[in-house]
């Protein structure tokens, strides 16, 4: 704030408009805390010296001045302790679009990464940015975010302490969760916590399920409630052998780069082809998985993983019928 | 009719300065414009007026920067009259960030970035402005982060930038693998496209009537050819419908549209704007039987190619 340490006698003041330095003075004022007119009118004289002290009606006109210019001042009454309060003021940023749109090109490359906790604090800045904007710059923000960043799940849409529930995770909590599925409605679910991921633009807690006997993932902006809960050890036993050992290969031509995940290990390669070994905990997200990699993917083992692909691909043949009996 | 508020009017044109200065940088005579054209003022003043103006803020404790060459004579305020505070966290957020952009290799965008920075200081308080430059530091000489990845294409990035930039059609030679027939392609180009391990161009090709993506890692060579772009802005529809739990909870993603929503069984229609048909196959086939391809027939055509070879592999 300029005029904090400022202190000016009128003499000195040559080729100034000495009403707008008044002025500035009173917006920075108002900008620490609310003031009444003589608190004004005593801070005034402390900034400029020699200043003679001002009627209620220049000190009207002069809050009227900021407000011409932008400044939301609240009327002194009695419920505010007569004072003049400055609820917003003008004097924000102005982005260009291509400024604006470097913040969503790398907020679009981190979620790319599956980076949810940079994603989440890089969403948190964005709201401080936001606000700090002048209104050009916000429309414009907001119009290239919901076009580039339009399957990105806003963190404004958490009910629950992203935070707390990192913690569940890194300390395996088993937890009831209160989720709001686009299937069933709200249901409770009990998991033992594993990590928190972001894919495809959404927020994930994956998690072992005692109720599927498997691991599961839970959109984050789905979760109505979370609290921690106690099992006992008997239910715990259920975690061993969770994971499904599935061998597939996979052409070395196809579309895709093949970088193993942290379940995937290639066990052989050739000039054509990697022999891969997958440690399986969500089976549907792995058929998934395999489903997108076309003809370039076979599933060696086991033979229930192979007979459920094939069942899939003969029930995706069903819509196509058309081509086929031509 | 609302009630005309008594104000001062010097008051008033230095604070207009001020507000306007705050957004940008400004010379005598754009500053006269910006008097001019507001509905309180609506006139305009002598330069020694203008600098009167100026010297007011100045006294007020603004800087002010001198107008000479290097800034094109203009005046701009180094600090905003409102500060803001970012914490410790978003500091460093900023900071890695721009270690993320320089790590894209575009040079349009680390430049934007830059700007962006220099702007946002403005309303940062000074102590948290040498944080911000230390965070800056620290993170761009930090080996441990995921700043590299993109690298071994970074003269390619720029050389893709630079061509499109001048707005001509290219000529790429690439080959989909080390063994594969190289491949000549003219190419309208549009972006540069970047994934968690991988980077792509997407360009029309007026030769095929379509656009596509080629990845970078495939590219032999880019030339520039002398015949401008003319069709780059054209990306080709696919239709395809979805159901079940899926139309529930789908979620368009870029250049996407639900067209129609069934109302008895639960379905959506889809109209994909896509750059490549290859990358929106291989995502719809995920969706299994859920998803049905309707238009254009060749695209159609492609995924019953795809499933009867998936299935092949298992006769």
């Amino acid at each position: 704030m300029p005029l904090k340490n400022i202190k000016h006698e009128l003499k000195d003041l040559d080729n100034v408009s000495v009403t707008a330095l008044r002025i500035i003075s009173i917006l920075d004022m108002l900008l620490k805390e609310p003031l009444s007119d003589s608190e004004i009118n005593q801070k005034l004289q402390e900034n400029i010296k020699d200043s003679r002290a001002l009627s209620k009606d220049t000190i009207c006109i002069y809050i009227n001045t900021l407000r011409a210019i932008g400044c939301e001042i609240l009327r002194p009454t009695k419920n505010n302790e007569y004072k003049y309060i400055l609820k917003s003021n003008p004097f924000k940023l102005n982005f260009s679009q291509e400024e604006i749109n470097s913040l969503i090109e790398v907020r679009k490359y981190i979620s790319t990464l599956g980076n949810w906790k940079l994603a989440v604090e890089m969403d948190d800045l964005f709201c401080q940015l936001h606000k700090q904007m002048n209104q050009e710059s916000k429309k414009l923000f907001t119009f290239l975010k919901k076009a580039d960043l339009c399957r990105e799940i806003d963190i404004k849409n958490f009910s629950q302490d992203i935070d707390l529930i990192e913690k569940y995770c890194n300390e395996n909590q088993n937890i009831m969760i209160l989720y709001n599925s686009p299937n069933s409605g709200e249901k409770e679910i009990v998991i033992k916590a594993e990590k928190l991921t972001l894919e495809n633009g959404s927020f994930y807690i994956w998690g072992y399920s005692y109720d599927i006997n498997e691991t599961t993932y839970l959109r984050l902006d789905r979760i109505k409630a979370i609290k921690l809960i106690n099992l006992k050890e008997n239910n715990n036993k259920a975690l061993n052998n969770k994971a499904l050992e599935v061998k597939y290969k996979l052409a070395k031509n196809s579309t895709f780069l093949f970088v193993p995940s942290g379940y995937e290990i290639i066990l052989e390669e050739n000039d054509k082809e990697f022999f891969i070994q997958a440690q399986v905990s969500n089976k549907f997200k792995f058929i998934q998985g395999i489903l997108s990699y076309g003809s370039s993917c076979t599933i060696i083992s086991p033979e229930s993983i192979k007979m459920e692909i094939i069942y899939k691909l003969k029930k995706m043949t069903e819509a196509y019928q058309d081509i086929y009996l031509t | 009719m609302t009630k005309k508020l008594k104000v001062s009017s010097t008051a008033y044109r230095i604070l207009l300065l001020l507000l306007h200065l705050n957004e940008d940088r400004f010379n005598v005579s754009q500053l006269n414009e910006i008097f001019s054209k507001d509905a309180q003022v609506a006139r305009y003043f002598s330069k020694d007026v203008i600098l009167k103006y100026i010297s007011t803020l100045r006294v007020a404790g603004y800087k002010i920067t001198k107008p000479c060459l290097s800034n094109k004579y203009t005046y701009e305020l180094e600090k905003s009259p409102v500060l803001s505070n970012f914490n410790e966290r978003q500091l460093k957020v900023l900071a890695i960030m721009d270690s993320y952009i320089k790590s894209l290799h575009q040079i349009k965008l680390i430049e934007k970035y830059q700007s962006f920075l220099k702007k946002l200081q403005k309303i940062i308080p000074d102590e948290q402005v040498q944080l911000l430059n230390k965070e800056l530091l620290n993170q761009n000489e930090n080996p441990e982060a995921d700043y590299f990845r993109h690298e071994h294409y970074a003269e390619l990035i720029k050389k893709i930038e630079s061509l499109k930039k001048d707005k001509c059609r290219v000529s790429i030679k690439y080959k989909l693998s080390e063994e594969a027939e190289e491949k000549q392609v003219i190419f309208e180009l549009k972006n540069i496209k970047y994934d968690k391990n991988e980077v792509y161009i997407s360009g029309y090709s007026p030769v095929i009537g379509q656009t596509q993506l080629i990845k970078l890692g495939q590219i032999i060579d880019a030339k520039q050819l002398p015949t401008q772009s003319q069709y780059n802005q054209i990306l080709s529809p696919v239709i395809f419908k979805l159901k079940g739990n899926l139309a529930k909870v789908y979620r368009p993603y870029e250049n996407e549209k639900v067209v129609y929503s069934g109302e008895k069984s639960y379905s959506i229609t889809v109209t994909a704007y896509i750059e490549d048909q290859d990358i929106l196959l291989n995502r719809l086939l995920k969706y299994g039987d859920s998803c049905e391809v309707l238009y254009p027939k060749n695209t159609r055509d492609s995924m019953v190619k795809i499933i009867g070879k998936t299935l092949n592999n298992y006769e």
